[in-house]
């Protein structure tokens, strides 16, 4: 049976405010349901420690499913985050010598704006198909990360740089700050805004978009832009928050960025979409990460029962 | 034939073509590309990632996605190996299996629990890989029958046999899926899975089948990697499942069902390849090859799209059962 067409019926239907709520947000429940658990089994779950840095690790996946979250709600995948993460952070430290914080980090950003304008020029202007598009892009970021540093790492000697990722207002680092802040904007923007409306519309019949008078290919130029743009900020606070860079940083991000979209409830089909829940999940994954380091378990087992988890979790949202 | 049929031709089999220009090319500028060995080489790597492939073409013609091929051709491998001491074959039925159970456990988390099928293979492909590096402590097992290594040998001191392999899957399921009731309820439920419902297919049975199927084939490919290798390693499979994603969709197939071949993925796949020995050949330092395949799958769709759009503007029927 096709869940979407049982789903569009219920809402037809109707139902009381709080009720549709739960059911279009099952993913929150389970959050509270995880986080009741952890606190009932961890003593230390509920410590200002634990949850800021909690809310620390989430923070950089976090803006990139913000991003992913708008190219999926317009179709689409962008498969090349976690290469442009990686080249974002070489970029960021190796031009410091040169051009300074501020020059580095601005070049940085104009280069992320550029491949999210390839990408989009390529998805929206020529039609070719995302996945590929943005898998090639995945493959020449990558190689031209690797290029640039020679495989190996790089050291930021530059002390003030260490503030934009590292410091924190009042307890609360600035990482977790950014997050919530571009959680807040991008929510506005995909559903309380004109463009997020055309966003999702080009997501859900992108042919009615057109006939609607949505300039489609340039919807979707834009949300390849932001998506690189949060690989690029992402890119740039890993780099600021540990003061170095490995070419590899962000390698195989970007499966773990499109499945946290999904489990917050975006169709990878398009046309639906909602920023706000990324970061619930985000929590909850963080959450389970957290469960095992406290209990002393090897990371490649937390590593395996995440997934685990996040199918299990999987059925709660799409069931 | 006219004109318009000789466009149609050219438009039809662009995969094939960007195929055979790369052969070309390949041929004049690396000398030993056109040797016994290289090209014995080419066409027994071609062999596993296409049975691989062919798979993948059954689960997205049928809207779906498989992103635990990769792993379960490494436990296919890793059981095959282990299981030799107990007889040949039932070393290589264990391994089969372990891609039947798989595609089992897909089938019944996308059709029964409803799930993404993005999210549940990703969680099988973490979860059976936790289980492959866990089996074998990441270390490969090597094989101790040397009756096995025959599964991918020479036939006529030619062809390797997982190539007639891949020839005989590749026969037998582009004739299913075109003439069989089943295969056409593939493309219907790729097409339109609400109408396929309506009209009377069991639409759950009949994906859940593509997973099963799905994951067997890639399961055979394992075991005709790990005979190739004589070995079974945790990581034989890793990054198949983007490297036979992007082959299908190379090929025509389409990511949104409904339409493609796996005639198609064949020309997508031998592409990908010919294109990475080409460059090992031709001796490019590995950062550039990885930037060069990027660029190149960028071109590539590019062409595929323009050729296709053109087709469309002609007026032409879009392929669905080709």
């Amino acid at each position: 049976m096709s869940s979407g067409a049982v789903e569009a019926q219920k809402v037809v239907v109707g139902k009381t405010g709080l009720r549709k709520f739960l059911e279009q947000n099952v993913i929150l429940l389970v959050l509270f349901i995880m986080i009741v658990f952890m606190a009932a089994i961890s003593d230390d779950f509920f410590t200002t420690d634990n949850i800021i840095n909690l809310l620390r690790q989430i923070s950089i996946l976090g803006i990139l499913t913000l991003g992913q979250t708008f190219v999926l709600s317009a179709g689409n995948f962008d498969l090349s985050v976690g290469a442009l993460l990686s080249l974002a952070s070489i970029l960021v430290i190796g031009l410091q010598p040169e051009l300074g914080v501020g020059g580095a980090i601005a070049i940085t950003l104009v280069v992320s704006i550029l491949v999210g304008l390839c990408n989009g020029w390529l998805v929206g202007r020529v039609k070719a198909n995302s996945f590929i598009v943005t898998l090639g892009m995945m493959s020449l970021l990558q190689a031209a990360a690797l290029v640039f540093t020679g495989g190996m790492t790089l050291q930021s000697q530059e002390p003030s740089f260490a503030t934009i990722g590292g410091g924190s207002l009042g307890g609360m680092p600035y990482l977790v700050l950014y997050f919530v802040i571009a959680a807040i904007l991008f929510q506005l923007l995909l559903n309380h805004s004109v463009f997020g409306r055309k966003v999702l519309l080009t997501g859900s019949n992108s042919v009615a978009a057109r006939f609607a008078g949505v300039k489609v290919g340039n919807i979707v130029s834009w949300t390849f832009v932001i998506s690189s743009l949060t690989a690029a900020f992402g890119g740039i606070l890993i780099s600021s928050r540990i003061m170095s860079a490995s070419p590899t940083a962000g390698a195989g991000m970007e499966l773990d960025v499109i499945s946290a979209a999904v489990l917050g409830g975006t169709s990878i089909y398009g046309g639906e979409g909602r920023a706000y829940n990324p970061g619930a999940w985000r929590t909850y994954f963080g959450d389970y990460d957290e469960l095992h380091d406290t209990d002393g378990d090897s990371v490649s087992v937390s590593d395996d029962d995440e997934r685990i988890g996040l199918t299990v979790c999987g059925w709660d949202r799409f069931s | 034939m006219n004109n318009t049929k000789v466009q149609k031709w050219l438009i039809d089999n662009v995969s094939f073509l960007i195929f055979l220009a790369l052969f070309l090319v390949s041929s004049a500028i690396a000398s030993e590309f056109a040797s016994f060995a290289n090209l014995n080489n080419l066409l027994m790597q071609v062999s596993v990632l296409g049975i691989v492939a062919i798979g993948q073409t059954i689960v997205m013609i049928a809207k779906g996605f498989d992103l635990s091929v990769g792993v379960v051709v490494s436990l296919a491998g890793i059981v095959t190996v282990y299981l030799q001491p107990y007889g040949l074959v039932v070393a290589i039925v264990a391994g089969i299996l372990v891609g039947v159970v798989v595609g089992m456990i897909n089938g019944f988390a996308i059709t029964k629990l409803n799930i993404n099928p993005l999210i549940a293979t990703l969680g099988s492909m973490t979860f059976v890989g936790g289980i492959t590096l866990g089996v074998t402590n990441q270390n490969p097992v090597s094989g101790t029958d040397m009756n096995f290594l025959m599964l991918s040998g020479n036939i006529l001191n030619w062809v390797p046999l997982p190539f007639l392999f891949l020839m005989g899957f590749l026969f037998l399921t582009d004739r299913f899926l075109k003439n069989y009731r089943l295969g056409r309820d593939i493309f219907a439920i790729g097409g339109n899975s609400d109408a396929a419902e309506y009209s009377g297919i069991k639409t759950d049975r009949v994906r859940f089948l593509s997973y099963v199927l799905c994951s067997t084939l890639a399961a055979i490919g394992g075991i005709l990697l790990a005979s190739l290798l004589n070995t079974g390693s945790p990581i034989a499979g890793n990054g198949m499942e983007l490297a036979t994603i992007a082959a299908v969709v190379l090929g025509g197939t389409k990511l949104t069902g409904g339409a493609g071949s796996v005639w198609g993925t064949f020309w997508g796949i031998s592409i990908l390849n010919i294109l990475s020995n080409l460059l090992d050949l031709t001796g490019v330092m590995s950062y550039y090859q990885t930037g060069l395949q990027g660029l190149v799958l960028i071109l590539v769709v590019i062409i595929t799209t323009i050729s296709a759009k053109r087709q469309k503007n002609k007026g032409g029927m879009l392929r669905t059962f080709q």
